[in-house]
């Protein structure tokens, strides 16, 4: 097993060293290439079969538990289910860099297989790039390997860690690495498109569905993250601004830029130069933070501690970057974009107030993120920025942002003059006044909270405004229903309304950010049966333990899986609300605790209980309240919903 | 230059020195050690907010707060005690790899800490 999954990593390396050689031969124009071009597309094709057939006999060793191999050993056992089994495929680092070699390999492959003329002009100088992405995570498959035989022969594997046993743990971790190898697929065609010096903005068409697509997974990667730290960490909290964590969200804000300045220069043959600058960082991002979690130069907590994998990725960064700004910066006279657009009041400049604002964002996290590091080798003494800075430098920009977003969008993309606005500015703005007022109301008084609260309203309001006088438009002088004209809409232009739910998604997203953050209530006891504790306008009693055991094995003995419930009565304002169990189960193969949260969620806030211990007569409990959390993950379901709606047109 | 552009590009550039002037002045920021050199800083250096890592050798715990030792992971025989209160991550486990953070409190000679961070178990490679 060992040897032949070895000997397909070799057979693939060679197979792509010799197909990158080929596609640089077919560059010559003096030459008819038609021969070598086949046999390069040949050679994408075997790579992507090779690397095919390793990610399947992997998984075949996983599931047949083939303890040969170390991998199999470290993360499965003869207990572990059949789904886990299969996730172990990317549960660890060596398993994680095949699955990246081998989506970048199908990608290569879709590119070479879709039929579009536009993108048949860009792949042999865009190929390389794929290539070489393809090549580094070969290599470094070597120093990681899931193929490694097994120190010892085992009977039964360590198995996975029971914390990762969870849907979003399935699901986020394969969502990031796609969304990180899509982001390859517009970088590479950026590159040929500044190889060939193409003063056109076909790579842009055809960058875009790719963006688009890496930009949806990263961000149903990120928001799958999220919940799942809420739901299984016990914090109560789902964003930390660890470096691996940040190095997440770098990477999908660029690529957010990136989308909205793309639009510009397919509609208004501007922003040219941006296009590539967002593209070229948005892509060596998700190498960087790939970089960042196998290398010890930062703290994290998602690290694969120290590997000898830094200075592979540092020689990638620098040759991926090298170049791509080399070829950029030499040919800058082609894409100089003379607008016709000066005045401050137009859709140009709430276009670059987007890439401006993301931008600086991505900075502001990086400069946080590197921070230590950098304080390190300059005053010897590493210091670590905390949660204040990361909120303090981003939050402001965020406010503004989503103030242009509101703006923005009345503009359509034409020439209008603030008079022409007033009204779709002025309707908006009020609700969002009425909203604000609303929240002052309840108690939230602080005045960053208004003025944050206020901002992220206008930009949903505004948006809903729009959308209703695009209704408006589209129903006038038919006799169409209000309901016709939005389905007609959706139908004829859900690129744009995509977007449209997007926006209206992020900006439910941030008030539920912003309620969290700065109202949660937290208190903790130890309580005996009867017992009760109030936080905020709730009051929790303890209703006693439960012991039950799971999986109890043929001819009796113990389970491998012990649980103990605890049972807590809820009133919220003196009204019963319901029974919360949270509970903690004591996996014994692994000798592990694992605490399940007890969560009951309603619109106004969640009551978060987390079980800390107990003994015959007692349980102590941290409560947390914390307000809004639903409005996160319902802002994220819809924000991904946009992107579906709008990449179901965009290819 | 178009004055749209100067006026944008100047203000953005303020803001990025802003970050980086509000991250070296102002942030609230935390010192990060191995234990070991946690040890052999001053004790009013060690009042700082800080964040020390090192491997978990003892813990004892009562209800939700827990007493534990950390130990320097290239030199067992520096230690560091160290409290704290409040829930404790599953995989706070004897032999982990642990991160502090926190103030020394000079007066019971113990790191109080306000959170525990354990490197995340999807990377914990078990060892063999």
């Amino acid at each position: 097993m060992s040897t032949l999954g070895n000997l397909l990593l070799v057979i693939a390396l060679i197979v792509s060293v010799m197909t990158g050689v080929l596609y640089f031969m077919s560059w010559n124009k003096k030459k008819d290439t038609t021969v070598l071009n086949k046999y390069a597309e040949f050679g994408i094709k075997t790579i992507f079969a090779i690397l095919t057939l390793s990610e399947l006999l992997l998984l075949i060793a996983l599931i047949a538990d083939n303890y040969t191999l170390q991998y199999v050993y470290q993360y499965t056992s003869n207990e572990t289910a059949l789904i886990y089994k299969i996730t172990a495929l990317w549960a660890g680092n060596a398993g994680a860099l095949l699955i990246w070699a081998w989506i970048c390999s199908l990608l290569s492959f879709l590119l070479i297989k879709i039929k579009r003329p536009g993108l048949k002009e860009l792949v042999p100088q865009a190929m390389p790039v794929m290539l070489l992405v393809n090549i580094l995570f070969i290599v470094l498959i070597f120093s990681a390997n899931p193929f490694t035989p097994a120190a010892m022969p085992y009977t039964n594997g360590h198995g996975l860690n029971p914390l990762l046993e969870n849907i979003a743990m399935i699901l986020h971790p394969p969502l990031l690495l796609i969304g990180y190898v899509l982001l390859a697929v517009p970088f590479a065609l950026a590159v040929s498109s500044l190889i060939q010096k193409r003063t056109d903005s076909l790579w842009i068409t055809e960058a875009r569905p790719w963006a688009l697509l890496g930009w949806l997974f990263l961000g149903a990667g990120n928001i799958l993250g999220m919940w799942w730290a809420y739901v299984e960490l016990g914090w109560g909290g789902y964003w930390a601004w660890d470096p691996v964590e940040n190095s997440g969200l770098m990477p999908w804000l660029l690529a957010t830029a990136f989308l909205h300045s793309s639009l510009m220069e397919k509609r208004r043959n501007s922003f040219k130069i941006w296009n590539y600058v967002l593209i070229i960082f948005a892509f060596n991002m998700t190498m960087f933070g790939a970089f960042l979690s196998r290398s010890d130069i930062l703290e994290s907590v998602h690290s694969f501690g120290s590997t000898a994998m830094g200075p592979a990725f540092l020689v990638f960064l620098i040759i991926s970057l090298g170049v791509s700004l080399t070829l950029l910066i030499r040919n800058k006279k082609l894409y100089k974009t003379t607008s016709e657009e000066d005045s401050f009041f137009s859709s140009d400049t709430s276009f670059l107030l987007v890439n401006v604002l993301l931008s600086l964002s991505t900075f502001a996290t990086w400069v946080g993120t590197m921070y230590p590091f950098f304080s390190e080798i300059l005053t010897g003494r590493r210091i670590e920025q905390t949660k204040a800075f990361f909120q303090t430098v981003n939050v402001p920009l965020f406010v503004i942002l989503a103030v242009i977003a509101g703006i923005g969008i009345m503009f359509d993309f034409k020439k209008k003059s603030a008079k022409e606005m007033k009204l779709d500015i002025l309707v908006p703005v009020l609700v969002a006044i009425a909203a604000s007022v609303v929240m002052a109301f309840i108690g939230w008084t602080k005045w960053y909270v208004i003025v944050s609260g206020f901002a992220f309203f206008y930009m949903i309001a505004s948006t809903i405004w729009k959308w209703i006088m695009d209704i408006k438009t589209a129903a006038s002088g038919t006799n169409k229903t209000v309901f016709e004209a939005l389905g007609n809409l959706f139908k004829t232009n859900r690129p744009r309304y995509g977007s449209y739910l997007a926006h209206i998604g992020i900006a439910i997203m941030a008030l539920g950010i912003m309620a969290s953050t700065v109202f949660p209530e937290s208190e903790s006891n130890t309580l005996a049966i009867g017992e009760s504790l109030t936080v905020s306008n709730y009051e929790i009693t303890f209703d006693g333990m439960q012991l039950s055991m799971d999986q109890i094995p043929e001819g009796g003995g113990m389970g491998n899986k012990i649980n103990y419930y605890a049972f807590y009565d809820v009133t919220k304002n003196g009204k019963y609300v319901g029974r919360i169990t949270p509970h903690r189960s004591f996996y014994r193969s692994q000798a592990q605790w694992v605490s399940e949260i007890g969560i009951r969620s309603t619109l106004i806030d969640d009551i978060y209980i987390s079980l800390d211990d107990w003994d015959d007569n007692t349980s102590t409990i941290s409560v947390k309240v914390n307000p809004g959390v639903l409005w996160i993950w319902i802002g994220g379901i819809i924000l991904v919903l946009g992107g579906l709606v709008a990449f179901s047109k965009e290819r | 230059m178009k004055s749209k552009t100067i006026v944008i590009s100047s203000v953005a550039v303020a803001f990025a020195i802003a970050v980086l002037g509000y991250a070296y002045f102002m942030g609230d920021n935390a010192y990060y050690y191995e234990v070991g050199d946690f040890l052999s800083q001053t004790v009013e250096q060690q009042m700082h907010n800080t964040k020390v890592n090192g491997t978990l050798l003892s813990e004892e715990r009562d209800k939700n707060s827990v007493a534990f030792v950390l130990t320097d992971m290239n030199d067992e025989s520096l230690v560091l005690n160290a409290y704290y209160e409040g829930s404790i991550p599953d995989t706070f486990k004897i032999g982990n790899e642990v991160v502090a953070a926190g103030k020394y409190d000079p007066n019971t000679a113990t790191f109080i800490a306000n959170e525990l961070i354990v490197k995340c178990s999807s990377k914990y490679e078990p060892a063999v």
